[in-house]
This record gives structure tokens, C-alpha cells and sequence, in this order.
């Protein structure tokens, strides 16, 4: 409870909220999917996490490896440490009502394994696990491609109810994206506006206190904290910056860390016209002047030591160990630096600067969710390279877009920069970011403008390679080092996220990275 | 008496801690009387803030006056008089927080995140650790097994240690990296930077090492805080026991039996006796008392009987005596009485003073902060681990600017890694390293520790 001035305004809530209320909140989009084999964004795996349960997770307070499907006093280490034979709780029902078994523990290791499932992250598994045997209705062996000291761990992914699927195959358009069934707290579908859950309670294993959530999209950052402050939605999932001093001095609401690394960039089409230049990317960089974008866009208050917004020169927040503090980020516009790189790689200035006898024009695109954390990023950018004497379009890209295309590599011809951000947990691996894309390797998957140097394919496959932590820690410090001189990104900041939630939704603990973890403690009083 | 019947209008209920209780489904009508009677109001130190007279010992001195606005560095180099043996008291014990995360880092590093790369001279870091964490049989077992000569030789300083099963007063460390500056009763005197890090150690990797740190050198930098703490009491006419009193919540493991030793005869010397109120002044303690009782929480057996042996006197233990439901701590009761208080003295501070200023609710923040932070030791003592992470998510998202207790959230850091999670430990060393330039020794493990979880982890890497 918070920072009233008027202690009489405390007790009497204009919105009475009980448990049978819908909690709302907003999300930055509506989830792309909600199989969560097909996850891109940290939208699904938000709800993912509502409506599936992970076969093991981690406590989001202390850390613990746990399991709300697995009898854990039961699990057993077989094969030399090869396999983990593990017993499934007794009691634990789908949403639709159907019993959960060995056989969808099988099933889900089955499908990621099979190579017709097109999925990323089925992918990432596939480097661990080797099998998956039914050995009861409520016994299931799983077996690795060798022995790990924490065999659990491989063991986080969401699993999916056999009986949904006609084959292991499993394809990212079908129904079940819309209309999940899992063992999760929450079940519920997806609609156009708004993504609902209803409390899952026929079963064992979750009970939550909260009947019903509903998830809307974002919309204008003044209309969510307007509505957020008169009751009519009680959470905001990422509250935008220029937002938070008032709402920490207020009692209706909290806000919330949501532990999350996360930072921003701009990707330039190293493909596109004089963008392939490399002097003509350093001169771009040396064209923003990102101080005043942060001040402007993020409202970054210059006194405040906690500001939740810093500057970055490669893909790494500074705080991580990956980071390579040698590189200093570019703050400031340097005008004269700019111009002699464009100089020297030929292009010529008569009040704009031109390429081959023609006006640069930079055709810029923006994940038009950023725009709801970052006020007018995208036209601050616009404006910033205009005065730098270069023709600018604009456009925000919707999440769909963003996600189906941009991020797939795809929007090549119809984009010249583009301004995005990625979120980390524990693996801050960047390697799909910036590795030549290759579909048949599952490699570079993240490549948004297809970018390709051999030199930094070359210490990302010595990233890949290293055998110690500190071969690992140098090979991402010259990783940082070489994008920062060639830069297919323009590195701009880390920022951290902050929620906001009504006071009187209570018992609150928001896990990193998966959010809703613990949703199962939340409840809604009257009092606040 | 106008701000009681102010407040009972406002206010009706029980004593203590009030409200739904975590297991509720049913949505309560709040409860409405006021957690604390006037007279204990009014000892909060929280409280007299709001009066300019009583204020007016701290306004104005530059080293308050950067510690109210968090800034570490020039609270420590500004200090005067009292407030000298605070600032000590706190470095001290910050460093120890940052002494015990970088020893579960390392701990972590070459045991249950080993890997295939360590080698014989990760045994030398891992006893030092294990020593701190008062695993005596295992850091005496690393201890021997080190081949490396100057390894063997740094370990023996700690040999002594384990010989006595823990820290004791008589024993004597010196750091090899750090180099200590002569205990003056100058505040001023600094460490110099030192270069992280510290060393090279073999790995099992023909001609590859690994660049390390060593905890000793912060363990160095606690000690020598405290012992300008306890020189700069006597100076200033302070009992240095206080120093105890202060540092108990925070001691690592290796200390704690010696600390607990002499424990009843300093609170048996101490109580009654008249606290400094430079060691509440922006403080985790509201009156002298709740410093005695957490004093005596830290080593007893038996928390629920300190509580309630407090709970006449010490505002802390009153509070929080009544958030226990049979023998367990419910957090969302500590989580509203915590909120409750912080009105009642924002309120109370408006009522005495008969106006509104504009830094009442920063500094009634505090109360709220006082609250969570010692539910988060009632929590561990009573073994509710998973209860005192809550309680300590809640105090770090909850804290206003000029209310974020570095030592607080050092230790939350420590905790954490404690818990194998280095992120938020991490982002917490990036944003103090200015303030505790030795951070950067505690970074380094956990840099390391944070790529071997990253690395194994199974889980993908970038969303957006």
C-alpha cells in the first residue's frame, strides 16, 4: 500500500472490486499465438504461462526448480544419468476436463522432436533431448543425448495435451492457436480485442483466487494510466516511463519491477543502397543525438540516479557480464565525425546528402508497440536524421507484421532501419540476432535485415564453441566490440520495465521473464 | 488528541497487524483502528522529522544530507561526529553482504554450476567461500587439496578460522589485492581503487586461465570499516556495542557464533541505555528498541518469544507479533500493516505540525520500509524462505528514492545468489558501482555465474 495524502480517500475505493471481478490488464499486443511451441514474443509467453504449465520451473521468489505436474519424491535418475523417470501428480485435469497423463508429456517431447514441427523452439530442444517413453498412465521416462549435472533444467517447456493433435507434426495455424487447451491456472481464447482466461479449478494442482483476467492491447499511454486510475482496468503490464513519478506517489496503484533485460536498437538494411557502406552506418550512428531521444521519448530525468534508462554500444545490457564496457556508447551527435564518414564513403551534400546522384531517403519502420513505452521515438528518430540532411518515411509496423515478417527477415525490400527491442532472461545468447541466416541450420533466425559478415559469424561460432566461461565472456566482448564498429544495429538503451497494478489487487509477485508464474497466490480485496 | 479522534474516525479494528488474511478468498470490509497508540507515534524517529527543531540536528550537514538523497559515496566522505560511526557502520556492513553474495557465487561457481574447465586452483576460491559460509569440513578439505604454491600460501590466513570453526576478534586478515589504509580517526581515508581481476587461475584447458577475484579483499574492506567505526565511537563518546547491535542482521555465517556468544551481555548493557539517534536517522529501526530487537532475533532460537518479549516496547516487534497467524508469518498481513503504518505516520506528521510539507510522505516511506525489511528477517528465522523473497520483492518495488537502503538491497542481492539467481544481483552491483567501487569484485563471479546458467540454461534466447 502507497503514498495517499488523503488517508480518508484510502478506505473508501470508488471501484469495489471483489473476487468475482475480471481482472484487466493491459499487454503491449495481443499475443501472435497461444501454442507456445510458436512463441516470438514476450506477449505469449506472458500467456502462455496462463493457460499452460511448464513441465519444471523456477519459483520466481527463491529460485527453486519446481514442478506442479511432477511428483518430484518419485523422480528417478536412470541410465548412468541419461534419463529422468518422472510420476505425474495425482488429480491433474485439462481444461477440458480430461485426464492428464504420461502420454502428453510423451506427446509434447515427441512432437518438438519431430522435424516437421517448424519450431524454434522445438528446435532448442532437440539439441537435448533424445526420447520419451510412456511407461504408465502416469509414468514417463525421459532421455537425453547425454548426461547433464542439472537434467531438470533442460526440462522447462510447456506441454500440450495429446488429444488436441492429429500427429506430432504440430503446425502454428490450426485452432488450437486461438483456442488452447492446457493444464494451466487460466483457460480461455483468444479473441480480436482481447484475450479472456477463466480460472482453471477442476483440477489438482492450481486453485486461483482470481475467477476471470482479460487481456486488451495497449492503447494510448494516457488512456491506460487514465483508465488504471478510475478503475476500469486494474494492470498495466509495461508502464511507459514519462508515466511512472506520478504513479509511484499515488495509493490506488503500484508499481511493480518486472525483472526482464531488456534493450533497444535500431537495424539498418546493410543491404540497402548506401547503407552497405560501412562508414555510412558509423555516420548515422553519429547522427543521433540519443540523449536528447531518451529525454524527449523516455522522459529521462537527469538527476534521477535509478533512471530506468541507459545507454548501450552493442547487444548486451551493461549490468550483464557480456557486456563490453571498453565500447562506449555514442550519446551525443557529432556532426563534423558524421559528415567526414559520409564524405569518404562518396556521398555528396547540397543541403541533403545524396548517393549516386540521388537524395538519401531512409525508409524507417517501428514495432508500433514501442511507441506506447517511448513517446514519439519514432518521429524524434525521423526528425534527428532530417536535420542530419536526410529525406525520412515513417511507418509503424503492427505486431503481426513485426513478427511474421520483420523479424523473419522478410520486409528487406521495404525497409531501410528499423527500430525494434529484444528481451533476455537468463540466456542472453544473441547469436540468431546476427548470425547469417540459415533456415536448414536454424541459424540467424532473429537476422531481421539478413545481415552477414564472416568475421562476426566467425566469434559467434567461438561463442558457440568455447569451452570456458571466460572463452565464452571474450568471445561476446569482441562480438559487442566488432557489431559496435560495423553495426547492423544502432544500439540505443537498455530499459527496464515497470508494471502498474491496483492496490486492491493484492499478493503480487511478478516472476522474471514469465510474469504470471504465481498467479495462483493473486486475489482482489475491497480494501486497498 | 485531535489526531486520535482523527484517526479513530478513519481507523477501526484490532491492534497490531489487521486485515485479510493470505488464504481469504472472501473480499473483507478493511479494518479501521490505528496500528500504533499516539505515545508510540510519537517515538518514531520518522515521526519527529516532521519537526523542524528535531530535524534540524541533520538538515544541513552534508553527510545526511547525501545519505538522505543515496548518495553512498558522499555520505561516507562528508560524515561528522555520530554520523561518522553510522557511515562506517554501514559500508561495513554493506561490504559484508557483498563479502557473503561473492562467496554463494563462487560457492555456486565450483560446485553445483562446476564445469569441466576447473581445475585444481578453483579449490583456493571455493575455501575461502566456504569458509565465509561457515562450511568448515569442506573449506578445510578444498584448502589441502590446493597445489598451486601461492594459493597454499593465501589459504593459510584462513586456517586459523577454520581451526576455531569460525571468526573470532583475535584473528588477524590481510587482504593481497587491497590495499587497506591505516585506521585513522579521519573518515577520509580511502582504499584505492584496485583492478579486477585479481588474478589468473589454471584451467583444465591446456594454456587457458580464468581471470578470478578473491573474497578475502572484501571481507578486508567490512573489517576495516568496522574497526573505524568502533574508533570513531570512543572518540565521539559512543559505546561501541552499539556497532554490534547495529551490524548483527547482516554478519556473514563464519561470524555468527562469536557474534551470538557475546550477544546477551551487550543487549543485558545496552538496554535501557540511551540511543545515539544518529544510528536511527534514516534508519531501518523506527525507536532504539526495534535495534535491540533485532538484535536478539538474530541469534535466538525461538522468534516468536523474542517477539513477543518486544512486542511492549519495540514498535517493530509489535507490528509484526501481530502478523503471526499459528506460528507463521502471513505475508499480506505484514504487506497492510507495513502500508497502514506508513499513513498513520504521514498522517500523524500532518496533524502535529498542523501543515502539509512536501517531504512528510518520503520520509513516512521509511516506516513502510522499516516494516517489510524487518518482516524479511522474522520470515528467515521462522524458515519461510519463499515468504521472505515476498516480502523482500515487495520492500524493493515499494521503496520511494531517498528510502532504497543499499544494505538492504545488498543483502537482497546476496540472498538471491544464494538462490542461484544472479540477474537482479547483478543490476544491483551496476547501479552501486559508483558508490562501492569494490562492487566490481563481487561483479566478477557473478559475471561468471550468470554465463554457466545462461549457457545451460533450457530455455531460448531473445523475444521481443
Amino acid at each position: 500500500m502507497k503514498k495517499s495524502w488523503m488517508l480518508g480517500g484510502l478506505l473508501l475505493t470508488s471501484a469495489v472490486l471483489g473476487t468475482a471481478v475480471e481482472v484487466q490488464f493491459y499487454d503491449e499486443s495481443l499475443p501472435i499465438t497461444l501454442n507456445p511451441l510458436f512463441a516470438t514474443t514476450m506477449v505469449d509467453n506472458r500467456a502462455h504461462e496462463l493457460y499452460f504449465d511448464r513441465l519444471y520451473y523456477n519459483n520466481p521468489t527463491d529460485n527453486s526448480l519446481t514442478s506442479r505436474l511432477i511428483d518430484e519424491s518419485q523422480t528417478k535418475i536412470e541410465d548412468a544419468g541419461k534419463s529422468l523417470r518422472l510420476t505425474i501428480k495425482d488429480g491433474i485435469n485439462w481444461h477440458n476436463g480430461k485426464k492428464f497423463t504420461a502420454n502428453d508429456i510423451c506427446f509434447t517431447i515427441d512432437a518438438m522432436l519431430n522435424v516437421r514441427t517448424p519450431s524454434p523452439i522445438a528446435h532448442y530442444y532437440r539439441e537435448h533431448l533424445a526420447s520419451c517413453t510412456v511407461e504408465k498412465s502416469n509414468v514417463a521416462k525421459v532421455t537425453f543425448k547425454r548426461v547433464y549435472h542439472n537434467p531438470r533444467e533442460r526440462l522447462k517447456f510447456f506441454v500440450l495435451p495429446k488429444s488436441e493433435f492429429s500427429s506430432t507434426a504440430v503446425q502454428p495455424d490450426t485452432e488450437f492457436a486461438n483456442q488452447p487447451v492446457g493444464t494451466g491456472p487460466m483457460k480461455g481464447r483468444m479473441g480480436t480485442l482481447a484475450a479472456r482466461f477463466e480460472a482453471h479449478t477442476k483440477t489438482s494442482h492450481h486453485s486461483p483466487k482470481i475467477g476471470a483476467m482479460k487481456m486488451s492491447q495497449a492503447q494510448d499511454p494516457a488512456v491506460q494510466i487514465s483508465t488504471l486510475r478510475n478503475g476500469a482496468m486494474h494492470g498495466i503490464v509495461s508502464v511507459p516511463p514519462i508515466y511512472r513519478p506520478e504513479l509511484q506517489t499515488e495509493s490506488e496503484v503500484q508499481l511493480r519491477s518486472y525483472d526482464l533485460r531488456s534493450w533497444w536498437f535500431i537495424a539498418l538494411n546493410t543491404t540497402s543502397g548506401p547503407l552497405a557502406s560501412k562508414e555510412v552506418r558509423q555516420a548515422l550512428n553519429y547522427s543521433l543525438d540519443r540523449s536528447e531521444l531518451r529525454e524527449k521519448s523516455i522522459g529521462f530525468d537527469k538527476n534521477d540516479k535509478e533512471s530506468p534508462c541507459e545507454f548501450i554500444s552493442g547487444p548486451f545490457v551493461q549490468s550483464s557480464a557480456y557486456y563490453n564496457h571498453e565500447v562506449p556508447p555514442v550519446e551525443f551527435t557529432d556532426k563534423r565525425k558524421a559528415e567526414a564518414l559520409l564524405n569518404a564513403a562518396g556521398l555528396e551534400k547540397n543541403g541533403l546528402w545524396f548517393h549516386e546522384g540521388k537524395p538519401v531517403a531512409l525508409r524507417i519502420g517501428m514495432d508500433a508497440k514501442l511507441g506506447k513505452e517511448a513517446t514519439d521515438l519514432l518521429t524524434q528518430i525521423a526528425n534527428q536524421l532530417s536535420e542530419a540532411g536526410f529525406t525520412t518515411r515513417i511507418s509503424k509496423i503492427s505486431s503481426d507484421d513485426w513478427n511474421r515478417k520483420a523479424i523473419t527477415g522478410q520486409l528487406t525490400k521495404e525497409y531501410d532501419m528499423l527500430i525494434g527491442k529484444w528481451s533476455f532472461g537468463i540466456n542472453e545468447d544473441v547469436n540468431d540476432l546476427f548470425q547469417t541466416r540459415s533456415e536448414t541450420k536454424f541459424q540467424g533466425r532473429h537476422n531481421i535485415f539478413n545481415y552477414s559478415n564472416p568475421e562476426v559469424d566467425s566469434t559467434l561460432v567461438e561463442y558457440e564453441k568455447a569451452r570456458t566461461t571466460d572463452g565464452a565472456k571474450n568471445a561476446y566482448h569482441k562480438l559487442h566490440s566488432q557489431l559496435a564498429d560495423d553495426l547492423p544495429y544502432l544500439f540505443l538503451w537498455k530499459l527496464d520495465t515497470k508494471s502498474a497494478w491496483r492496490a486492491e489487487v493484492k499478493d503480487i509477485t511478478i516472476s522474471p521473464y514469465y510474469y504470471f508464474t504465481d498467479i495462483n497466490r493473486w486475489y482482489v480485496s475491497k480494501s486497498k | 488528541m485531535m489526531y486520535g479522534l482523527l484517526l479513530s474516525s478513519l481507523w477501526l479494528g484490532g491492534f497490531g497487524c489487521t486485515g485479510t488474511s493470505s488464504n481469504s478468498d472472501e473480499a473483507k470490509e478493511p479494518t479501521q483502528e490505528a496500528l500504533l497508540s499516539q505515545g508510540d507515534l510519537e517515538r518514531l524517529w520518522v515521526f519527529k522529522a516532521a519537526d523542524a527543531e528535531w530535524r534540524g540536528t541533520f538538515e544541513g550537514n552534508p553527510g545526511w544530507t547525501s545519505l538522505f538523497n543515496r548518495d553512498y559515496e558522499g555520505a561516507l566522505s562528508d560524515a561528522s561526529g555520530s554520523g561518522d560511526v553510522r557511515m562506517q557502520s554501514e559500508f561495513a556492513s554493506i561490504y559484508r553482504q557483498a563479502t557473503q553474495m561473492h562467496a554463494h557465487a563462487t560457492n555456486h561457481i565450483y560446485d553445483t554450476d562446476r564445469q569441466e574447465e576447473d581445475g585444481n586452483d578453483t579449490l583456493y576460491l571455493r575455501g575461502v567461500a566456504r569458509t565465509i559460509l561457515a562450511d568448515y569440513d569442506g573449506a578445510n578439505s578444498d584448502f589441502t587439496s590446493v597445489e598451486d604454491e601461492k594459493l597454499k600460501g593465501m589459504s593459510l590466513q584462513w586456517k586459523p578460522v577454520l581451526e576455531s570453526k569460525g571468526w573470532t576478534i583475535e584473528h588477524v586478515l590481510e587482504g593481497n589485492f587491497v590495499n587497506v589504509p591505516p585506521l585513522t580517526l579521519s573518515a577520509k581515508a580511502k582504499f584505492r581503487p584496485e583492478s579486477v581481476p585479481h588474478f589468473t587461475i589454471n584451467t583444465t584447458v591446456e594454456g587457458v586461465t580464468a581471470g578470478v577475484t578473491d573474497g578475502t579483499e572484501l571481507w578486508v574492506r567490512s573489517r576495516w570499516h568496522e574497526a573505524m567505526a568502533r574508533d570513531m565511537a570512543t572518540q565521539n563518546g559512543m559505546d561501541p556495542r552499539w556497532v554490534d547491535v547495529f551490524m548483527a542482521p547482516w554478519v556473514v555465517p563464519m561470524e555468527k557464533a562469536s557474534a551470538k556468544e557475546q550477544s546477551s551481555s551487550i543487549l543485558k548493557a545496552l538496554k535501557g541505555q540511551p540511543l545515539d539517534e544518529a544510528w536511527l536517522f534514516l534508519s531501518r529501526n523506527l525507536v532504539a528498541e526495534d535495534a535491540l530487537f533485532l538484535y536478539e532475533l538474530q541469534f535466538s532460537d525461538q522468534p516468536v518469544e523474542v517477539l513477543k518479549t518486544w512486542s511492549t516496547n519495540s514498535v517493530l516487534a509489535k507490528i509484526l507479533s501481530g502478523c503471526i497467524l499459528e506460528g507463521v508469518l502471513d505475508v499480506p498481513k505484514v504487506l497492510d500493516a507495513a502500508g497502514k503504518l506508513e499513513l498513520e505516520v504521514l498522517e500523524g506528521m500532518k496533524v502535529s505540525q498542523g501543515k502539509e510539507e512536501p517531504f512528510y510522505p518520503l520520509f513516512a516511506d521509511f516506516a513502510e520500509q522499516s516494516v517489510l525489511i524487518a518482516g524479511v528477517m522474522v520470515a528467515e528465522k521462522l524458515g519461510q524462505r519463499e515468504d521472505s523473497g515476498r516480502l523482500r520483492l515487495n520492500a524493493r518495488d515499494l521503496a520511494l528514492q531517498n528510502s532504497k537502503d543499499a544494505l538492504f538491497l545488498t543483502s537482497f542481492a546476496a540472498w538471491d545468489v544464494e538462490n542461484r539467481y544472479p540477474l537482479r544481483a547483478q543490476d544491483m552491483v551496476h547501479k552501486y558501482s559508483g558508490d562501492f567501487p569494490a562492487f566490481k569484485v563481487a561483479g566478477h563471479p557473478l559475471g561468471t555465474l550468470q554465463i554457466r546458467l545462461g549457457r545451460s540454461a533450457g530455455v531460448p534466447g531473445a523475444a521481443n
